[in-house]
């Protein structure tokens, strides 16, 4: 490799986005190198990272998230699945992004490092939002055995213990979602106060962060609560429509 | 939605430079997710979703059949030169947003995305469904082309005439 070739390379390099991309490496170790390269790198990265900062400083319409809101209420009268409280929860969250976005600390979102999107603080927010979001069941049934077997013969995992609180509550079905190429068993559930209830199961093996703790935390995220821990080789995380007590209730 | 909304409507400004349109933009996608989101079987896969969805909506909006050329990763100019601190701090996002629309047009959205968000290449070709390469090149000109344009801009005080784009 010489200069000109490590420039070539180096000209989509993005410091902070790329720095795991194998094919800036070599390019890479050569501006270390090279003082020539280096300094020329080094100006490429202060242009990248000021034009950066000025577009991701567009500002976005404070009325937005409710325009956002509207269309999903439009959209509520179409899907059949799609249930008011789901709609009220989407309010409060718009509620709670409207209020954020004036937050002085707003300015966390901006310009963040990019994190690693397999860690189970990424599964987590991939989990809540997927509940939020709607979905179809992949199964429906009204038995726990059931399911696990519909998750057996599928090959998703199905060697979990639910919680005895849950194991009371009454079973619409469950999805074989994947994450992040990884198998997900999601159990679908329905409290008789009509809240929801949503149990994921994952294996524990090549999640990093997993809870260590096998008694679950709970934890407020999105307007809604959830409770994580880890058993064997799974790691659980529910997500409930309810207040804290409700959840330890389900535990 | 409370994570993706804001990098949804920069994208879709970035691409319209128009508020509403870009406000309609982003709108359209959450409605599109409300209605057809429950189809994604990845739910690591949302953010991406949102945004290919977006990038799909805009070129409907265009009224865009045609689909973009394929074009090989080419040498690009790394010679021009950078542009400096004095013009950067000059500039606001609306300015860098005039420069963009001053590209070529099959180079914007992957330029915006290139700069908004933290995005892999193999994401970025994800979203806009071209190969990789074709992203990487059409990158690599762009950031030439917008380089070149604010480099004017940071001349003469103003950008040069006839050079905007399709935008």
């Amino acid at each position: 490799m010489d200069s000109q070739q490590a420039k070539q390379i180096l000209w989509l390099y993005r410091p902070g986005v790329d720095d795991a991309d194998p094919q800036f490496a070599e390019a890479l170790a050569y501006a270390e190198r090279n003082p020539e390269v280096r300094e020329w790198l080094d100006k490429q990265n202060a242009e990248y990272a000021a034009l950066r900062a000025k577009v991701k400083d567009i500002r976005v319409p404070a009325e937005l998230p409710y325009e956002i809101l509207d269309a999903g209420r439009r959209a509520h009268t179409v899907v059949w699945w799609r249930r008011p409280f789901a709609v009220g929860t989407a309010a409060a969250v718009v509620v709670a992004v409207a209020l954020y976005s004036i937050m002085p600390h707003l300015g966390l979102l901006r310009g963040h490092a990019p994190r690693a999107r397999t860690d189970f603080a990424a599964f987590r927010n991939d989990m809540v939002y997927y509940a939020a979001a709607g979905y179809k069941l992949d199964v429906k049934s009204s038995s726990l055995d059931e399911l696990r077997e519909e998750f057996a013969v599928n090959g998703w995992p199905s060697d979990y213990t639910v919680p005895s609180g849950l194991a009371k509550l009454a079973v619409r079905g469950g999805c074989l979602t994947k994450w992040n190429e990884r198998k997900v068993s999601m159990l679908c559930l329905m409290a008789p106060n009509d809240h929801r209830v949503w149990l994921y199961v994952i294996a524990r093996v090549g999640l990093s962060n997993a809870p260590k703790n096998t008694t679950p935390r709970i934890a407020a995220q999105d307007n809604f609560n959830t409770a994580s821990w880890s058993e064997g080789n799974k790691t659980y995380f529910l997500v409930a429509e309810g207040d804290d007590d409700f959840v330890r209730s389900l535990l | 939605m409370q994570k993706y909304y804001r990098g949804l409507y920069q994208f879709a400004f970035s691409l319209t430079r128009k508020e509403a349109e870009a406000s309609d933009l982003t709108q359209q996608t959450f409605y599109v997710w409300a209605t057809k989101g429950h189809q994604l079987r990845d739910a690591s896969k949302v953010k991406t979703w949102l945004f290919s969805t977006l990038h799909h909506e805009f070129l409907k909006s265009r009224r865009r059949q045609a689909r973009f050329p394929h074009v090989d990763l080419a040498r690009v100019d790394d010679e021009i030169p950078t542009v400096s601190p004095t013009i950067v701090n000059q500039l606001d996002g609306d300015t860098v947003l005039q420069a963009l629309a001053r590209v070529e047009e099959i180079y914007q959205a992957p330029l915006a995305l290139f700069y908004l968000e933290d995005y892999s290449y193999k994401e970025i070709a994800e979203i806009l469904e071209v190969p990789i390469g074709t992203v990487q090149s059409r990158i690599a000109r762009g950031r030439a082309e917008i380089r070149k344009v604010l480099n004017d801009f940071g001349s003469n005080g103003q950008f040069p005439p006839g050079s905007t784009s399709r935008g």
